[in-house]
């Protein structure tokens, strides 16, 4: 019973003390929990905290070296690129390569009249089609190098230099050069073959179809203004020749002032001991030059003279030949009409020659050119030669004429006609 | 008198052309002191002259078919691009000469200008800044 007492003493007690000891226990471990777990979230909270500024400060600095970096290697990478780029341009600057074409349909209503080049019945490509390459080369800041390659229709496209020379600049002014390049006699003379240069499909037959077109020699030229033109002088001197004809030297002197709109252009050229292949004599030949061209955008208008003082020995008459243009650009179309006329020189009559030794020939030119964009023109052309006067104009060489000796009556009655059609481009 | 006419006529023809077009600014490097006209700063973008008042200069273009290049043309010689090709055809196959050196843009061209004391170009006046001197506006 005592032990039942006892136990039941115990039992009875037990809850309580134990319920007591759990409650001031589990108090106290409430307590020192909330406690803990307050310092623990403190800390957690400091070392979140720090771990964010950590993370912050860490990423931070990452990304800022790497920005660095980045801007670092671009303008790196703009250096190289940069210089890369003025190697690239220092070179392409040295060297330059640049194109020119014509392609046109050709019909005349005579066979064997030769303009710049023969002409037929049937609409013929041959003779005004022209392709052209150019290479300038910067040999130095004072010295470069030019060849100009053409292939004409006329010539069965064979490939010749029409231009090659070396020039020596030795200030601003003064340019030096040597080689082969055009001669200068008229406006138009050296940029004969560039249509897209000019309104014509080719320009003056009166005027422009001279004997030589290039010479091997040196030229001088000096640039310089005066008041407010823009001038050049240049003299020439060499020699030249063709199938038909031999010179022992050519030279001249010619004059441009430029101001705004206007250019003037005077030349005096002497051909020296000209020979003629199967003529016995020889003889010389002056030229003299005078031209005016304004173009202002809209107008364009020119007017060139031409005398021709040939020696006593040889088979021709001096003659005079003239030539105006009119043109007016609407938009892109430019209507232009051009009247020329050359004819043999009467003080000369003396030398006593037949009429096939003479020359005399009118035309009038009408043609439309169209800008197809920058760098093509379309031009169709009628031009209507006549006044022949029992000559053979400016039309015919010799061998043409062998060909068909009928030519002069044909000349005299009908005149010639040619149609042109076709393009220029340049590239 | 002759000058005043002419000055006149420019500057008529200057306010007539003006409305569809941005302003175009000619410029030079800020150590450059230039006073030129149209006509002189025209021919010198042609090839015809190399100096300005004795100071040699090397015009630098814009890229071709870009407006302002187009514009500068248009209004300061008369010329429309075909033009242009045109006269420059008949420079660079005589072996005259080459246009001038063409550049991409406005920032190019004037980065360029501001480091050349020796050139001039063009460009939209918007554009300008202290790196470079205009000389001269065109409308």
């Amino acid at each position: 019973m005592k032990k039942k007492l006892i136990t039941l003493a115990i039992l009875s007690s037990l809850p309580w003390q134990a319920a007591t000891a759990d409650q001031n226990d589990i108090l106290q471990r409430l307590e020192q929990l909330e406690r803990k777990s307050a310092q623990d979230q403190k800390t957690i909270s400091e070392l979140t905290s720090k771990l964010n500024a950590l993370s912050q400060q860490s990423s931070g600095s990452d990304s800022v070296k790497l920005e660095q970096r980045l801007v670092k290697l671009e303008k790196k990478t703009q250096r190289q690129t940069k210089s890369l780029k003025r190697k690239i341009e220092s070179q392409k600057d040295r060297l330059s390569i640049k194109g020119f074409a014509s392609v046109y349909a050709t019909k005349a209503n005579v066979k064997g009249v030769t303009l710049e080049a023969g002409v037929d019945t049937h609409w013929d490509f041959s003779p005004d089609t022209i392709a052209g390459l150019q290479f300038d080369y910067k040999v130095s800041d004072s010295i470069d190098a030019v060849i100009q390659l053409t292939a004409k229709g006329k010539n069965d496209f064979d490939m010749e230099a029409e231009w090659a020379f070396l020039r020596f600049n030795v200030n601003d002014s003064l340019a030096l050069r040597g080689g082969r390049m055009r001669l200068p006699w008229y406006m138009y003379s050296e940029s004969i073959e560039v249509g897209y240069a000019y309104p014509w499909v080719r320009p003056p037959a009166e005027v422009y179809v001279t004997s030589f077109t290039t010479y091997e020699g040196v030229d001088a030229t000096y640039s310089h203004p005066i008041g407010s033109w823009n001038t050049d002088t240049k003299i020439y001197y060499g020699t030249a020749g063709t199938d038909v004809a031999e010179a022992e030297a050519v030279s001249g002197i010619a004059f441009t002032a430029e101001k705004e709109s206007l250019t003037l252009r005077a030349s005096y050229n002497q051909i020296d001991t000209i020979s003629i292949t199967g003529f016995p004599l020889s003889d010389d030949i002056d030229y003299y030059s005078a031209s005016a061209r304004y173009d202002n955008g809209k107008w364009f208008a020119m007017l060139e003279g031409a005398e021709a003082d040939i020696g006593k020995k040889l088979p021709f008459l001096g003659n005079i030949a003239m030539s105006g243009t009119l043109g007016y650009q609407f938009e892109k179309w430019m209507p232009y009409m051009s009247l020329s006329k050359t004819y043999s020189d009467a003080s000369h009559e003396s030398n006593a020659v037949s009429p096939v030794q003479k020359v005399s020939m009118e035309s009038i030119t009408l043609g439309m050119r169209y800008n197809l964009n920058n760098q093509v023109s379309l031009k169709a052309e009628i031009a209507d030669y006549d006044n022949f006067d029992g000559t053979l104009g400016n039309t015919v060489i010799g061998t043409e004429l062998a060909l068909n000796p009928n030519l002069v009556n044909e000349l005299d009655k009908d005149g010639v006609h040619v149609l042109s059609v076709g393009f220029d481009a340049v590239f | 008198m002759f000058k005043k006419l002419s000055l006149i006529t420019a500057t008529i023809a200057a306010l007539s052309s003006s409305a569809c077009f941005a302003d175009l600014a000619v410029i030079t490097h800020p150590s450059a002191s230039i006073n030129a006209s149209k006509a002189e700063v025209s021919a010198l973008f042609l090839g015809k002259s190399k100096s300005l008042g004795g100071q040699k200069l090397t015009p630098i273009d814009q890229e071709e078919g870009s407006p302002s290049r187009d514009q500068f043309y248009q209004l300061l010689s008369n010329k429309n691009p075909s033009q242009l090709n045109a006269y420059w055809a008949r420079i660079v196959f005589t072996g005259k000469g080459q246009p001038p050196k063409a550049l991409m843009d406005d920032s190019e061209v004037k980065e360029f200008v501001a480091s050349n004391t020796d050139s001039i170009a063009y460009i939209d006046s918007s554009e300008v800044d202290d790196s470079v001197k205009v000389i001269m506006t065109v409308k």
